[in-house]
C-alpha cells in the first residue's frame, strides 16, 4: 500500500524539528529533590502576576513555592524568603491564606513516629486546626509545607475554617512556581 | 567558696523575681484536661520570651478560673496569675494533633500577662527574622533558622506582612481577639518546626518558655533583643502604660473601668469563641482525677507508653517541690536543635540562696 502524498512532507518535517534543549538543573537547596515536569497551568505566569516586591522575594528564594491556580489571589500575595524557606500570605476581606514552605528540617523527637491520618495533593498529611485557623501539613519534594486558612469573622462558624472542603480544594490547587 | 557565695549573692540582688518563679512538669496538665506530653525539651534555644516583660504565667485559660472548664469566677482572678506554671500543650482538643499521646491537642501554650488589662502588656518578637503572615487574630514570625512562632489573640498589632523584626521588637499586646468572638486576655504561642518526612509540626512550648523566661528574669538575656529596647529592667512594665509593682502585681489584678470586674459565665466572653473552640471536648471528663505525686512526669520519654494525666487545680500548688528540686545542667542535641532542660524545679534562686547561706556560714565558722 502506498502513502499518502501529505504523509511524506510531514515525515520530513519531523526529521527537522531540532532536538529538546536540555532542561537547567533546578536551583534548590541540596535536601530538596528536583521537581516534577511543569504542571499544565502556567507557572510563569503566575509568578508574573506577583507584586513587584514579591517576585523579588521568590526570586531570592533558594526553593520554589507553592500558590493557587486562581489568578486574583496570587495577586495579592505577599511572598517573604529567607534561607531555606519561602512563604505567602494572601489577605483577602474575610479571610487570610498562608502558605509556607520549609526545607530547613529537623529529625523527629528521639523514639517518636510520627503519622499523617489524611492526604494531601495525593501524599500523606495533617489537616487539623489550631485556635480555628484550619490548617494542614504535608512534605513534597523535600519540603516541608503548611496551608493555613484564617477566617476573620466566626471561624466557629465561617463553613471555610469549619469544614476541611475549602482547604483541600485550594491544596489540591497549589502550582510550583519557582524562582 | 567565698567567690561562689558572693557570685550567688549578686546574682540573687539582681534578680530577685526569678528565686519567686516555679513551674510545674511539662506533661502535667489540669486534672481532667487531657493527656500531657512529659517533654522538656527546649525546641528552641535561646528565643525570647514572648511578651516583654514580666510576671507572666504559662497555665490554661479554659480550665482556668473563670474559662469554660475551670472554677467559677473572674478571669482576672488572683489564682490565674499565679505560679507554678502549667503546661496546656497537649490539653483536650478535637483537633488532630500527632505530637500528643493522645494524637488530639491544644498545640500551643497559654500566656497571661502581668494582669488582665485589655490590650497593654506587650508581645515581642521571639526572635529575629521575618513576618510572614497577619492573620484577623494571629501573627506568624519566621526566624532566620526556619523556626516559626505563631502569636494569636492580639490588638494593637505593630507589623504587617513582609516585616523584618529584630529580636525583642513590639509586635502588638496582649488581648482577647479571636475573629469576632471572644476568649480570654491571653497569648496563645505557637513553635511550628519542619519536621523529615513529615511536615511541619507545632513543638512542645513549655520548655523553651521556661529556659526563656528564667533568662528574662534573670537579665541574662542578650542585649541584641533579649533585654527591652530601653534597656532596662525585664520586670519594668511598657513606658506608655502604668507602671505597676513587678511581681506583687499578681495580687493587684486590675481592670479597666469599662469592663466589668466580673464577668457572668454565660456572656460572650466564654460562651464565645471558647465554646467554640471548644465545642468538641468531651465535657463529661472527669474534674477530680487523683493527682499522681509519685513519679516524675518529665522522665518518661515513651510518650506512647507513658502518657500522663496528673490532677492538679491551677493555682493550688505554688512552689513546694519546685522550688527545692535541683535543676540539672541541661543537654544539648545537636541534630534536633534542641536542648532538654531539667525536668523539674527551675527557680534557680532558693539554690542560689543555699549556697550563699552555705558560704556566709563557713565565713562565720572561720572567723569564731
Amino acid at each position: 500500500m502506498r502513502p499518502p502524498a501529505l504523509l511524506l512532507p510531514l515525515l520530513l518535517l519531523a526529521c527537522r524539528r531540532d532536538p529538546p534543549a536540555p532542561t537547567s538543573p533546578p536551583v534548590t537547596p541540596p535536601t530538596v529533590v528536583a521537581p516534577t515536569p511543569a504542571a499544565p497551568v502556567d507557572a510563569r505566569r503566575l509568578r508574573d502576576l506577583l507584586r513587584p516586591e514579591s517576585r523579588r522575594e521568590l526570586d531570592a528564594s533558594t526553593i520554589p513555592l507553592l500558590l493557587p491556580r486562581d489568578e486574583a489571589l496570587v495577586a495579592v500575595a505577599v511572598v517573604t524568603a529567607g534561607p531555606g524557606w519561602v512563604a505567602a500570605s494572601i489577605p483577602l476581606s474575610d479571610l487570610t491564606i498562608a502558605i509556607h514552605g520549609n526545607a530547613n528540617r529537623h529529625p523527629p523527637p528521639p523514639g517518636e513516629v510520627l503519622r499523617h491520618a489524611s492526604t494531601l495533593r495525593g501524599v500523606p498529611a495533617t489537616v487539623s486546626r489550631n485556635e480555628l485557623i484550619r490548617v494542614a501539613t504535608w512534605e513534597e519534594r523535600g519540603v516541608a509545607w503548611s496551608l493555613d486558612i484564617e477566617c476573620s469573622s466566626r471561624p466557629d462558624l465561617d463553613v471555610r475554617c469549619v469544614q476541611e472542603d475549602y482547604l483541600r480544594a485550594l491544596a489540591d490547587s497549589l502550582v510550583e512556581v519557582r524562582p | 567558696m567565698r567567690a561562689v557565695a558572693l557570685a550567688a549573692a549578686v546574682a540573687l540582688c539582681a534578680s530577685p523575681a526569678l528565686a519567686q518563679f516555679t513551674y510545674r512538669p511539662a506533661g502535667e496538665l489540669v486534672s481532667g484536661s487531657g493527656r500531657g506530653r512529659p517533654d522538656m525539651t527546649s525546641y528552641a534555644p535561646g528565643m525570647r520570651f514572648p511578651t516583654e516583660s514580666a510576671p507572666a504565667y504559662a497555665n490554661s485559660q479554659v480550665w482556668g478560673v473563670g474559662g469554660n472548664y475551670g472554677p467559677s469566677g473572674s478571669q482576672c482572678d488572683a489564682r490565674n496569675r499565679s505560679y507554678p506554671w502549667h503546661d496546656n500543650y497537649c490539653e483536650s482538643r478535637s483537633w488532630d494533633m500527632p505530637m500528643c499521646p493522645s494524637g488530639t491537642g491544644h498545640q500551643g501554650q497559654d500566656i497571661r500577662a502581668a494582669n488582665c488589662q485589655d490590650n497593654v502588656h506587650w508581645v515581642v518578637a521571639a526572635a529575629t527574622g521575618r513576618i510572614t503572615n497577619v492573620g484577623s487574630y494571629s501573627v506568624y514570625l519566621m526566624a532566620d533558622d526556619g523556626t516559626r512562632y505563631d502569636y494569636l489573640h492580639m490588638r494593637s498589632v505593630q507589623v504587617a506582612a513582609g516585616a523584618r523584626v529584630v529580636r525583642g521588637d513590639r509586635l502588638g499586646r496582649v488581648s482577647n481577639n479571636f475573629g469576632g468572638t471572644a476568649t480570654t486576655i491571653h497569648l496563645h504561642f505557637n513553635i511550628n518546626r519542619a519536621v523529615s518526612g513529615f511536615g511541619t509540626v507545632y513543638a512542645p512550648t513549655y520548655g523553651a518558655l521556661i529556659e526563656a523566661y528564667q533568662r528574662l528574669l534573670s537579665v541574662t538575656d542578650p542585649p541584641d533583643g533579649g533585654a527591652p529596647r530601653d534597656g532596662g529592667s525585664p520586670i519594668d512594665v511598657p513606658r506608655d502604660v502604668p507602671r505597676d509593682n513587678g511581681p506583687d502585681v499578681v495580687a493587684m489584678v486590675d481592670v479597666p473601668r469599662d469592663v466589668p470586674r466580673d464577668v457572668p459565665r454565660d456572656v460572650p466572653l466564654d460562651t464565645g469563641a471558647d465554646a467554640a473552640a471548644l465545642m468538641d471536648v468531651p465535657r463529661d471528663v472527669p474534674r477530680d482525677v487523683p493527682r499522681d505525686t509519685g513519679s516524675d512526669v518529665a522522665v518518661a520519654r515513651d510518650l506512647g507508653a507513658a502518657p500522663v494525666d496528673v490532677g492538679n487545680d491551677v493555682g493550688s500548688d505554688v512552689g513546694g517541690e519546685d522550688a527545692s528540686t535541683p535543676a540539672p545542667t541541661p543537654t544539648e542535641d545537636a541534630g534536633c536543635g534542641c536542648r532538654t532542660l531539667p525536668s523539674r524545679g527551675g527557680a534557680a534562686g532558693p539554690w542560689l540562696l543555699a549556697l550563699a547561706a552555705l558560704g556566709l556560714r563557713r565565713r562565720r565558722a572561720m572567723r569564731s
